[in-house]
């Protein structure tokens, strides 16, 4: 049920598209300019700042079990309330698929979904929010 | 003979004109300092002009480049993200606040405008000259400095200083470039048709070659400032995980909370 999928599914518009992140995090480059997809379960998700935390649970292929952190850019719980996340927006145990940019860090299991490229969905493909 | 009651009558209307014109730039002056320029409002989305980007490049490390010493420089390669004390939950400092995505508010009173930012729940309290507030004293430093302010015709102009040293003062967010006690800001807020204009100039003879000018837009917002911020310091340091220290080798931080 909650199997991982490590898909890439693009280059290229990231950095035009997720202008805000780059903008706010300087040129640190903290994360790809590649995108993934993931699909886990959420371990946790926490309304709080200065980030929202959500964990996600994701099984790989090969049946060994990570915690993803996904990122929201840099964005504050008032940023992502305006755009419809909530303190109820996600379930612990719910499955979701993420799109994003994985983090540069070495070891470090971390996706930012805030770019215009990347999607956060449920499991039957709603759009969240 | 004549002549005399004329040269006389104009003589003495010169006189009354003058009193009278004296009265009256007396009175506009009075009414142009009551009639200060109305700032206040809650402001969003932040635009740097005439960039028309979000943040000015100058308030990143590589945009500010060019005006950092090289002890500016220096000090900002050997230091570790780790230390920044943003995640500890210290709260964005200026000029890197005006930079910041979030919704902020200006409050004018008689003798002090104030403003409240959503991030971070700062609060700035701007002292209006005239008014018989006591200045800084040699010794008091502030995260967000000491600032005094006076209207300029269409302008709040808002002067600050005191500020403490901040490993981010200058630039910031991860790569940072530091400000001294010397900074000093001159922020010129106008209105630019409904959007709040800030012009502002960077000052520190410490870290930077010479002032960094740059200008900045926030539109009106239907929405109240949310409050508070109420930042969470363990959330604060997932972001940590995202930089790698620059000092292995040094014993890992457990940080107190």
């Amino acid at each position: 049920m909650r199997i991982a999928r490590y898909v890439f599914v693009g280059i290229g518009a990231y950095l035009a598209l997720s202008l805000p992140t780059a903008a706010h995090h300087g040129a640190a480059g903290l994360f790809e300019e590649e995108t993934i997809e993931l699909t886990g379960s959420v371990k946790e998700w926490t309304f709080v700042n200065p980030h929202p935390v959500l964990l996600l649970e994701v099984v790989a292929e090969n049946g060994s079990t990570a915690v993803w952190d996904v990122y929201f850019g840099p964005s504050a719980v008032s940023a992502l309330r305006r755009r419809g996340f909530a303190l109820d927006t996600f379930e612990v145990g719910e499955t979701v698929t993420v799109t994003g940019h994985p983090a540069t860090a070495p070891g470090v299991l971390g996706i930012d979904v805030w770019g215009a490229d990347s999607s956060v969905s449920r499991a039957d493909g709603t759009p969240v929010p | 003979m004549g002549a005399q009651p004329t040269v006389t009558r104009q003589i003495f209307l010169a006189w009354a004109a003058l009193c009278v014109s004296a009265v009256y730039s007396d009175r506009l002056g009075a009414q142009s300092e009551g009639a200060r320029p109305d700032l206040a409002g809650v402001f969003t989305g932040r635009r740097c002009v005439p960039a028309n980007s979000e943040v000015c490049p100058e308030m990143s490390r590589d945009g500010a480049a060019k005006w950092l010493t090289a002890r500016a420089r220096a000090f900002a390669d050997a230091f570790d993200e780790l230390a920044a004390p943003k995640y500890d939950c210290w709260p964005a400092t200026l000029p890197i606040l005006f930079g910041d995505p979030y919704a902020w508010q200006i409050e004018q009173l008689e003798d002090r405008v104030v403003f409240t930012y959503e991030k971070d729940d700062v609060v700035r309290t701007i002292w209006l000259e005239g008014h018989g507030h006591p200045a800084a004293g040699a010794g008091d430093f502030f995260i967000h400095g000491y600032s005094t302010g006076r209207y300029e015709g269409t302008e709040l102009v808002v002067e600050t200083s005191n500020f403490i040293f901040d490993p981010g003062g200058i630039a910031g967010d991860y790569l940072s470039a530091p400000s001294s006690t010397q900074k000093r800001l001159v922020e010129r807020y106008s209105r630019a048709g409904e959007n709040l204009r800030m012009a502002l100039t960077v000052e520190d003879p410490i870290f930077l070659l010479q002032p960094i000018e740059y200008v900045m837009e926030w539109r009106p917002s239907e929405e109240p400032v949310s409050l508070p911020w109420d930042c969470d310091p363990a959330a604060a340091q997932r972001n940590l995980q995202l930089v790698p220290t620059k000092y292995p080798q040094d014993p890992p931080v457990e940080r107190r909370n």
